[in-house]
Parts: structure tokens; C-alpha cells; sequence
């Protein structure tokens, strides 16, 4: 196919980029070789940032949230909970940190207000009874899947093409150019070319990996972290330790679970994800020093991202962006760094820079145009709202008349299922885990997947055996580490699978 | 007439009951009845040892008539289910086995899911279709209440006259006390009935309820919702444990303690963190193999104390062992022959 | 509440006799009501269908984490606030007006200042007056000096089934002084035995553990089976459970053991005001049970089950009415 851009990489900020460009009226291509946000954008801990995280450290990237906070609140009001933020020190931290972070927070445009420890418990109630010093925050928590999809939605609806599952593996370059890209279907095995006027490189840690097929070396620092999963909401705000950044220092409320997070060490690959035992012990201290009531907590699962950091990575790097352009692939325009909070300013200033290039003169309308109705309000009731919160907009086409649940950890209906499964994005048990939350809450999907996968074979004719052992392997990745109730889980699930159905391990 | 306290009544346990008050010990059997065995297919996938013919006899004068050797059976998913002795209602003689099937079932229920049986099988070589029963149940109620109706085994009887194949693979409708219906389809319908392989269903409590009833038949004294809060040890004999049960806890002294509490799955073994231990803080537990194949340390099934000495008169049974060679889904095979061995090691009464 | 023990294994769905019931399909079950409702707002606000629960303990007991199902059941109808069927409102409205849940039938009160109290319960003094009677006259046989107190009012236990709090503490606040001034408090209900030795902390025995030791000698000819009641076995203990075979077979009563007598008859939990039709269709499903047996009739210690089966034409005997003292 011929197009005007051809974006690569379908996290958050290629999907905002195909959106921001779909609405200036370009022709556009969107290739994504996993689900959406199959890299860092779907392993973070869903924080929508204050700003206040990086106000001492990083005041350009705590600038660029605060603003871009608001924003995304009043385009998406719907994957957003606005649970507020603290920041909350303990014995033992730098007791004049507090300060420089209110001084920092200011300076940045990150809105704070300091509370007295009471005033913090009677707002934190789970909150440690040690806390010393709070500052509160407009953190919120985000369902990134969520968001990317409603970018992708959009961006169709403006008339883009977006496709998931499929992988660049080639260029043709000519003369400084990029003058055709080829690409593989992942699943149906075809193959297709795009022959782009522009190529924008969102593919995040992969973004090397994509420069290199157009001959231009990118540097990039790959940085990993982790996160666990743990069951319930522990906390009503996100929860952040006041002290200098460092491991286990933020709970975000997400959903029905609290994310607790995070780590940073070096990776060696974008695959290079993986969760440590130490890390898990790590950060279920360290968040257990904030919140004491997660001792107890069940840890339903682990997880991990790599992030794409500018030049050399770690933690000291910088989380602000860039647009790069190389003179071996001129029409190669790639974004280096960021964060999922400013991934709709990200995609604007590279959008900006593609109209240049493409001579398209509309301006950006991506901080204005809605991506989906607030969650809450209006008389809707809880049901409603967790619906909505989901789906947005779309949540009015899934027929709640049929009251069967198929997923009963997420109280997910059969009825949403059916409603993903006529996405076109929709081809494997994770996509529809993502869309709706069925496997992801705490049995790890041993109760669910057969009844997604009957609903599959029914609408899509997969291949019932391979379909599933994708998934149960997905799944498996994040339970390694299982201990607890969520070991007896795990034991039922294989003894279920392995030991009966003969699928999955080594089996 | 010497005493035996079993706690545990799973698998391993009510057999062990069973055969201990068959060779003259005064049993009383205790424990809370959430087994893992309740979660099982009620098949055995590993041979039998010598225990083969009791069990066989067991099963079939309960009436879930039962066959040993190289078995074959479909899973509610629609995978081929291998195994060494089940009832004869779900499963066949290797190489004996239909040429095709017919699925029929409930749609979004978990019991047999019909389109996805049917395209499981499809893709093992198996020729199949399926068939829909007109009905919506939701998926937490069990299927077998829509038949108390008297009617709905009316409408799968006819439903099975439209199957195009033989044999028509059916959800687990047939309790003990309902295996006369599958006659009763089969005379109706001119089908042979196969019964899917069910985990988390009612093959796993049908399989109980035959080691109960035969337990309750050979004397053994039931003591089910009980919980064992403690042991008194005397050095290194059982002396009598602390039960508790509703509003009441009672002390049982016995000359013989088995424990057949299972595995971490139903409570059985206490986990912390990612490894075992004792709830009762009593005897040593082997945490090689991790949760799966940890359990209590023993030799010849003689559990032992922390000191690496044997308990004089404590002997285990079941997933609660330490099993170096323990697999995901064997479980029932294995506690059988525990408890037949540790009842082999035991004294007389 | 220990609900995030669940490891989804299906076990409860499995015990309930309620999902287990022709006309149980509108019930949750005890997943949803236990484990589900307490994690989202929206399940608990579910309606008078997650009511259709006898408390019979089943779910808990095959648990095998342990779950707290049934106090999770009880906070639901603590939460409730007044919504719920016609039939809960009118226990409700009963217990306002007399202070018990149905209006008593009976006024052979004997208030002789006795240190022991013989306590029928609302069922006692409003439906089953025969089995008060026959309980009166047989302790009284043994020996055992008893008042039958006008002032004692419903022990609560069934207002905390239908969420009705207040109430519950009203009655116990009214019942605690008269109950107090005896020595010990005999009960024919396991309910009323449960309610009044956890809540009010009383000494209270039930029928069966007073017979106990006894001798005694059958009233009942021919074959019998056994109703046993979930309060008595699960709620009780498994031993008094146990005590009551132990006093029909040394009196002489022909005992026929069948494993559905361990089945929850429907007559609890508030089922049969609240839904009458299923509580029916439980004691339906005992009945056939019984016949295919081949009893005579069936000998209970509950009067819950007593009433609930005898209204499907069963033969029932309470175990007061089933026995005598051996001269």
C-alpha cells in the first residue's frame, strides 16, 4: 500500500501519533508486530504522573506531565481514576527532602499542598501510622490499554489503517530514503508492503532495532523494571515515598488490584523483562513500609517493562523525549524516550514535524478532541462505570441484558466478550484479556479462558489447542514467582491443565 | 481393640480407614471434606499396584462399574484422556474406541463446551460435531439441577436421537445415585452414553462417595467437619489430638495417628512464602521439589520428627508425602497406594 | 473476611443444595454471594436473590480455603437495609408487634421461679406447640424442673438472617434479663442453641445434648430415617450430631442411615417465608429421598426442618416426640 506515513510501533505513542496525524487529514499506516502496547506501554504501573515523581530530579519531564495530566484528563476522562496522590516519608527518609520536593513541585507547575500526618491517615486510612511528612498530588491511575485503544479506535474513525500482529521485517532503502517497507501477519502467515512518503519510529525499545533495517544506528539505554500485582485495592490515592527516587517506592490503585512498583536495572534486550525473586521481596517491603497492610497481601502476579530511555539509560537518565532524524533514512523521523503520561505531547511535536516534512498545514487537535465520556456521574451506576471505564463510548453497545458472567475474578460479562471479539484487533485470548480484564484478576484466568476460547472458536475459528497454550503460557510468565494462596492457585491451574488437558509446561 | 485416628478424608485417607478397620483397628476418621480429591477426574492415571482388585471391587459393587488397564477417555475440553482404570461410562479400551463422536451440551457452560469439544477433537484426528441443548444456565449453577427436572432428560434423550455419530459425548450428569440414567438414555435414544473426563466436577465427589459408603460400611467411625487443632506427642509417640468441630473440640487419643491431610492445594500442608511446612509444627517436612512434591519426610511412610527419628506410631498417606516423582494430575493413583503401603507397614490392631 | 483465599475451584457451587435445587438457578451461589460480592459493590447489590440462602454451612465446609462463606453471607444481609422479600418484612413486622417472628399459639406458661428454662423458640410457641409440649412433659418426666417463660422473646438468630440488626439487639437486650436468672436454658432448636451461647453467652443446651446420657425408650414404631439438622451438625459440632444417633439407637428405634440425611432440608436461613417455593422444592427433593428409603417417617432435632418437611405431608417426629423415659 501506498501511504503518506507509516508509523511503527504501536504503543501509546504510535497510537497517538496515528491519531494526531488521522485528524490533520494524512494518509496513514499504523504497523504494531504484538497487541497494542505490547512494550513498555503495557508493562508500566499505570500511573498518571503528577509530575511530582520527577520534580526534583528531572524538572523538564515534571514540567511536561503536570501539563499533559490535565490534558489527558479532559480528553479521557473515562481510563482515568482520579485518585489523587501522596507522597508520604518515613522515619528513616531525608526529613528535608519534603522540602525540596514542595520547592521543585512549584517551580514545575506540579500542584501540591502539604497535609499534616493526621490529615494523611484520615485521607489514607491504610496509610503507615510512622508517616512523618505528606504532600498531596494530582497523580491518577490510568488503563493504558484502555487509552491506546481509544486512540487506535479514533484514529480509524478519522481513516486510518491500524494493524496489530504485524511485524515490519524489512526496508528497501534508496538514495537516503526509505522506499518500501515489508511486513508479516503475524498470524494468518501473508505478507504486505508499504511504500511511505514518511516513516515515524515509535517502536520503543525496539525503535533500534527498526533504525537498523533503514541502516541508521540509534543509541538507545533499555532499562527494566518490575512490578507486582497484588489482589485488592490497598490504597484510595497513588501512594509515593517521599525520598530521592529509588526501588518499591509507588502503590497504584488499578481496577480491582494495587500495582506495586518499581525497579530500574539494565536490560539487555526489549525481551529482557523478567521479574527476580529479589525484586519480588523488594518491592513487597518496601511497600509494605508504606502500606503495612499488604504483609498479608496475595501477589496475584508479576510483571515487568523495559523502558526506552535517551542516550545511556538508568535511573539517573532523563524521561523527557526527542525526535530524531538521521540523514541515512531522511524520511525516518524516530521519538527516543518518554513516558506514557506525555505521550499525547510526544506525538504531537512529531506529528508537527511530519506535517513540515508532508506540507500538511492543519494544526493539532489531539489536546481538544475527546477519546471517550467521563466513568462517573450522571446517575450511572457501579456497573455502568466499570463498563465505561473499559470501553468508553463503546461500552453502550454491549448488551447487559445477558447477565451471565464469564469471568468472575474481574466481573467480566460474557456479553463484553462477545463485544471485543468483534473488534478486528481481536485474534488472540490476551488481546481479548487486554480489552477486558478476562485472566487477569486472580486466578490467572483457570476459570475463564475455556469460556473465551469456546466464544473464539465460535466467532473466529481459531485453533482451540494452540490459541489456548499461548495464552496459558502468557499467563504462566507472571506466576513464576507465585507463592502464598497464589501458589495453591497456580498448583489447581496446572493439576487442571497440565495434569488433565495435557496442555502447557513441559507436559 | 487398639484405636487409629486417620485425619484427612480424601482418597488416601478413606482408603486407609477402610482397610485399617478391615484388619480389626477401631478408626475413626476425621477431617474438614474439602479433599483434592473433590477437584479430581475420580480416574486413576497411573496402574494400580496390588490394591487393584479391592478397589475394582469397591467401585463396582457401589455400582460405578469400573475396568484397570490401558484406558481412554475425552476430556470436557475434548482432549484425549489417557489413563489405568476408571468407570466404564467415560472411558473405552485402548484401541476400542468410537470412530466418531457426537458433543452435545449446554453453550457457555463449563460443564462441556460443545463448539470447542468439537473443535479440539477435530484436530486430534477425531471425527465430531456438536449439538447445543436449548438451554442458558449460568455457569456457577451445576448443570445436573436443570435435570431434576424430569423433563430435561426428555429433551437431551431426543437431542441424542439427532446425533448423527454412535456415541455422543455428554457433561457429567450422573452422580451415584443417578447412573441408572444412562441407561435409561441409552435405551431412549439408540446412543451409547460417553461421559466427558471432568476436573472440578462430580466424578471427583462420585469417587469419594464410593470410598466413603464402602468406609462407613467396613465400621469406620465419621467424624467429617472436623479440623485438627493439635497433637500430643510423648517423645516419639502419638499420644491423642485436639479436634475441633462447629462449637465443640474434643480430644481423640488413639494408638495410631495417619495423616492423609494432602497437599498445600486443600490446606493440607501449610505454605509460607514459596515453601511448605507443618501446620502442626510437629514432624519434619522435605521442601526438595518445591510446593508440588514437598511434604512430609518419611521412611517407609513412618513420618519423621525433627530430630530425623522415626514417629513410633505415625504414618502418612496421600499428596501430604514427600514425592520426589509427583506430577501434576496423578494424584489420585498415588494416595491410593500410600495408604495400601502404609497400611502394610503398620502392626496389627 | 478471608474471601481472597479463593482458588476458584467451584467446590461451594458443587455443596450448595440450594444451586443443587430445581429452583435455585436465580441464586448466585455462594461464590458470587461469598467471594465476588465483598470485592464488587455492584455484585452485593444483587437483590432479594442473593438471599436465597438456607445457612447451611455446606459451602464453607467443602471450602478448601477455609472461607468464611457464611459470615460473608450474613454481612450481606446485614447490608441490606430493609430490602428483601414480602415474607422477611413480615418477620420483621412480627418481632415489632410481639417480639418473636411469628405470633405465639401457645399459653401453658409455667413461670414457678425453676432454675432451669425451657425455651420452644418462635416456631415452638407459634407452629409446632406439639413439640413444646412433648418436650415439656419429657423433661419434666426426667426429673428436670423447668420454666416455660412468657417473657422470652425470639432469640434473634433468624432476625440476623434477614439483616435485621436492630431488631436482633432489641430482643436480646429484652431476653438477656429474663434469661439470665436461670441456671441453664434447654433449647429444641439448634438455632436458638447456636444464637444463645455465641451472642448472648449463655449456657445453653439443646435437647440432644440434655437426653444424651439418659435412658430413654423408643415412641417409634417401624423404620425411621434421620433429618439432620445443618444447625445441629456444622453449627453445633459433628459430636452432638453423633449424640443424637447415639440416643434413638440405644432407645430402641429402628434407624435406617441414608447419605441424604446430611442434605439441607430448605427450612432455614429464612428460605421459607422469604421463598417459599424453593424452600419447598428442597423439602420435595427430601421427601423422595426418604420414600425411595423406604421409612416409616423421618425423626429430626430441629423444628425448622420438623415444620418445613411435615408441610410436604413427610411424617416427622422431633426427638421429644420420639422418645421416652425408660422406667
Amino acid at each position: 500500500m501506498r501511504k503518506e506515513v507509516l508509523v511503527i510501533g504501536g504503543g501509546a505513542t504510535g497510537a497517538g501519533v496515528v491519531r494526531d496525524l488521522a485528524l490533520r487529514g494524512a494518509d496513514c499506516v499504523l504497523l504494531e508486530m504484538g497487541d497494542y502496547c505490547h512494550g513498555a506501554s503495557g508493562g508500566n504501573h499505570g500511573l498518571l504522573h503528577s509530575g511530582g515523581r520527577y520534580a526534583v530530579k528531572d524538572p523538564s519531564s515534571a514540567r511536561e506531565c503536570a501539563e499533559e495530566n490535565s490534558t489527558l484528563r479532559r480528553i479521557a476522562p473515562f481510563c482515568i481514576e482520579d485518585t489523587g496522590g501522596l507522597f508520604a516519608s518515613l522515619p528513616g527518609d531525608d526529613p528535608e527532602f519534603g522540602d525540596r520536593f514542595e520547592r521543585a513541585c512549584r517551580e514545575t507547575g506540579v500542584p501540591v499542598e502539604e497535609l499534616s500526618a493526621q490529615e494523611a491517615l484520615a485521607e489514607e486510612p491504610g496509610l503507615s501510622t510512622d508517616v512523618t511528612r505528606c504532600y498531596r498530588v494530582p497523580d491518577g491511575s490510568v488503563d493504558p490499554f484502555a487509552l491506546v485503544q481509544a486512540n487506535v479506535d479514533d484514529a480509524r474513525a478519522n481513516g486510518a489503517t491500524v494493524l496489530n500482529h504485524c511485524r515490519v521485517t524489512g526496508m528497501e532503502v534508496d538514495g537516503g530514503r526509505v522506499v518500501r517497507v515489508d511486513y508479516v501477519n503475524n498470524r494468518n502467515g501473508e505478507s504486505g508492503h508499504v511504500f511511505p512518503e514518511l516513516m515515524v519510529n515509535t517502536a520503543g525499545a525496539w525503535a533500534p532495532q527498526v533504525a537498523k533495517m533503514a541502516g541508521v544506528h540509534l543509541a538507545m539505554g533499555l532499562d527494566q523494571g518490575s512490578m507486582l500485582v497484588a489482589d485488592g485495592r490497598h490504597c484510595r490515592h497513588v501512594v509515593n515515598r517521599l525520598r530521592p527516587p529509588s526501588n518499591g517506592d509507588i502503590a497504584v490503585p488499578n481496577h480491582t488490584s494495587t500495582i506495586l512498583g518499581t525497579t530500574s536495572r539494565p536490560a539487555s534486550s526489549p525481551e529482557d523483562s523478567g521479574v527476580s525473586e529479589a525484586d519480588q521481596g523488594l518491592l513487597l517491603r518496601e511497600a509494605s513500609r508504606m502500606l503495612p497492610g499488604l504483609r498479608t497481601v496475595r501477589v496475584i502476579r508479576s510483571y515487568g517493562g523495559v523502558r526506552p530511555l535517551l542516550g545511556g539509560g538508568g535511573r539517573e537518565a532523563s524521561r523527557s523525549f526527542a525526535v530524531l532524524r538521521d540523514e541515512g533514512a531522511e524520511n525516518m523521523l524516530t521519538v527516543s524516550g518518554g513516558k506514557l503520561t506525555t505521550y499525547r505531547l510526544m506525538a504531537e511535536k512529531v506529528s508537527d514535524q511530519a506535517c513540515r516534512v508532508l506540507g500538511i498545514r492543519a494544526a493539532c487537535r489531539t489536546a481538544s478532541e475527546p477519546l471517550g465520556p467521563p466513568a462517573e456521574g450522571g446517575g450511572m451506576s457501579i456497573a455502568e462505570s466499570r463498563l465505561t471505564r473499559k470501553y468508553g463510548w463503546r461500552s453502550r453497545d454491549i448488551d447487559t441484558g445477558d447477565a451471565r458472567v464469564i469471568c468472575s475474578c474481574e466481573q467480566v460479562l460474557r456479553s463484553e466478550v462477545v463485544h471485543a471479539l468483534g473488534g478486528e484487533d481481536v485474534l488472540t485470548m490476551a488481546d481479548v484479556m487486554r480489552r477486558t480484564r478476562a485472566g487477569m484478576g486472580y486466578c490467572q484466568g483457570m476459570d475463564c479462558s475455556l469460556g473465551v476460547l469456546e466464544l473464539m472458536v465460535r466467532s473466529k475459528g481459531v485453533d482451540p489447542r494452540q490459541t489456548l497454550l499461548e495464552f496459558l503460557s502468557e499467563r504462566e510468565k507472571g506466576l513464576e514467582l507465585a507463592s502464598g494462596d497464589q501458589l495453591r492457585q497456580e498448583l489447581l491451574r496446572r493439576h487442571v491443565f497440565q495434569g488433565v488437558y495435557r496442555l502447557g509446561g513441559g507436559a | 481393640m487398639s484405636r487409629a485416628l486417620v485425619i484427612g478424608q480424601g482418597a488416601a485417607g478413606l482408603f486407609a480407614s477402610a482397610l485399617l478397620a478391615e484388619k480389626g483397628w477401631q478408626v475413626t476418621l476425621a477431617g474438614r471434606g474439602a479433599p483434592a480429591a473433590a477437584m479430581s477426574t475420580g480416574c486413576l492415571r497411573s496402574p494400580p499396584g496390588n490394591w487393584r482388585g479391592t478397589l475394582l471391587d469397591i467401585l463396582n459393587r457401589a455400582g460405578l462399574h469400573s475396568a484397570a488397564g490401558r484406558r481412554v477417555g475425552v476430556s470436557n475440553l475434548g482432549t484425549l484422556f489417557e489413563c489405568a482404570l476408571a468407570p466404564d461410562i467415560c472411558t473405552w479400551e485402548e484401541g476400542n474406541g468410537p470412530k466418531g463422536l457426537s458433543v452435545i451440551g449446554v453453550e457457555g457452560h463449563p460443564s462441556l463446551r460443545p463448539c470447542l469439544a468439537d473443535a479440539m477433537l477435530e484436530r486430534q484426528g477425531v471425527r465430531s460435531e456438536h449439538l447445543h441443548l436449548p438451554w442458558k444456565v449460568p455457569p456457577d449453577v451445576p448443570l445436573a439441577s436443570r435435570f431434576l427436572d424430569e423433563g430435561a432428560w426428555e429433551v437431551l434423550a431426543r437431542s441424542m436421537k439427532e446425533a448423527r455419530e454412535e456415541t455422543v459425548l455428554l457433561p457429567s450428569l450422573f452422580p451415584l445415585s443417578d447412573l441408572h440414567r444412562v441407561h435409561w438414555l441409552e435405551g431412549h435414544s439408540g446412543r451409547k452414553v460417553l461421559e466427558a473426563i471432568t476436573p472440578l466436577g462430580i466424578p471427583g465427589q462420585r469417587f469419594l462417595e464410593v470410598l466413603t459408603g464402602h468406609a462407613m460400611k467396613a465400621g469406620v467411625s465419621m467424624r467429617p467437619g472436623t479440623r485438627l487443632v493439635s497433637l500430643e506427642m510423648e517423645g516419639d509417640r502419638f499420644r491423642g489430638a485436639m479436634l475441633t468441630g462447629g462449637l465443640e473440640t474434643r480430644r481423640l487419643e488413639a494408638d495410631m495417628l495417619v495423616l492423609a491431610t494432602g497437599g498445600a492445594l486443600p490446606d493440607g500442608m501449610a505454605i509460607s512464602g514459596r515453601g511448605l511446612a507443618d501446620p502442626l509444627t510437629t514432624f519434619q517436612v522435605s521442601t526438595a521439589g518445591g510446593p508440588l512434591q514437598g511434604g512430609y519426610a518419611h521412611r517407609g511412610r513412618r513420618l519423621l520428627l525433627p530430630s530425623g527419628r522415626e514417629a513410633a506410631n505415625v504414618f502418612g498417606a496421600g499428596d501430604c508425602l514427600a514425592r520426589s516423582d509427583r506430577g501434576y494430575g496423578g494424584g489420585l493413583s498415588e494416595a491410593l497406594n500410600d495408604a495400601w503401603a502404609a497400611v502394610q507397614a503398620m502392626e496389627g490392631p | 473476611m478471608n474471601s481472597d483465599r479463593c482458588i476458584k475451584c467451584g467446590s461451594c457451587l458443587r455443596a450448595c443444595p440450594v444451586l443443587g435445587d430445581a429452583r435455585g438457578a436465580l441464586f448466585p451461589g455462594p461464590r458470587a454471594t461469598g467471594v465476588d460480592a465483598p470485592r464488587f459493590p455492584e455484585r452485593a447489590d444483587a437483590g432479594p436473590s442473593a438471599l436465597m440462602c438456607t445457612m447451611c454451612h455446606a459451602c464453607e465446609l467443602a471450602c478448601p480455603s477455609s472461607i468464611t462463606l457464611t459470615k460473608a453471607m450474613l454481612r450481606l444481609r446485614s447490608e441490606l437495609k430493609g430490602q428483601g422479600p414480602s415474607g422477611h418484612l413480615r418477620m420483621r413486622e412480627n418481632v415489632m408487634a410481639t417480639g418473636r417472628t411469628v405470633s405465639a399459639d401457645f399459653d401453658e406458661w409455667v413461670e414457678e421461679g425453676n432454675d432451669i428454662l425451657y425455651f420452644p423458640g418462635c416456631i415452638g410457641l407459634g407452629r409446632l406447640t406439639s413439640m413444646t409440649r412433648a418436650a415439656s412433659s419429657l423433661l419434666t418426666s426426667l426429673d428436670i424442673k423447668h420454666d416455660i417463660s412468657s417473657r422470652a422473646l425470639c432469640c434473634g438468630s433468624p432476625l440476623l438472617k434477614v439483616g435485621a440488626l436492630e431488631e436482633a439487639a432489641n430482643v436480646k437486650r429484652s431476653n438477656m434479663e429474663v434469661l439470665s436468672a436461670y441456671r441453664k436454658v434447654v433449647v429444641s432448636c439448634p438455632g436458638c442453641a447456636y444464637q444463645l451461647r455465641t451472642e448472648y453467652g449463655l449456657e445453653a443446651k439443646h435437647m440432644v445434648e440434655v437426653l444424651r446420657d439418659l435412658p430413654l425408650r423408643s415412641r417409634a414404631e417401624g423404620r425411621w430415617a434421620l433429618q439432620m439438622p445443618c444447625h445441629l451438625k456444622r453449627g453445633l459440632g459433628p459430636w452432638t450430631a453423633e449424640d443424637l444417633v447415639g440416643i434413638l439407637e440405644r432407645a430402641g428405634v429402628e434407624l435406617v442411615r441414608i447419605p441424604e440425611e446430611d442434605v439441607c432440608c430448605g427450612g432455614g436461613g429464612g428460605l421459607p417465608s422469604g421463598f417459599p417455593e424453593l424452600a419447598a422444592s428442597m423439602a420435595r427433593s427430601k421427601v423422595r429421598a426418604y420414600e425411595r428409603a423406604g421409612v416409616d417417617g423421618v425423626i429430626t432435632a430441629c423444628p425448622f426442618c420438623c415444620l418445613n418437611l411435615r408441610r410436604e405431608g413427610l411424617r416427622v417426629l422431633d426427638i421429644s416426640e420420639a422418645v421416652s423415659l425408660n422406667e
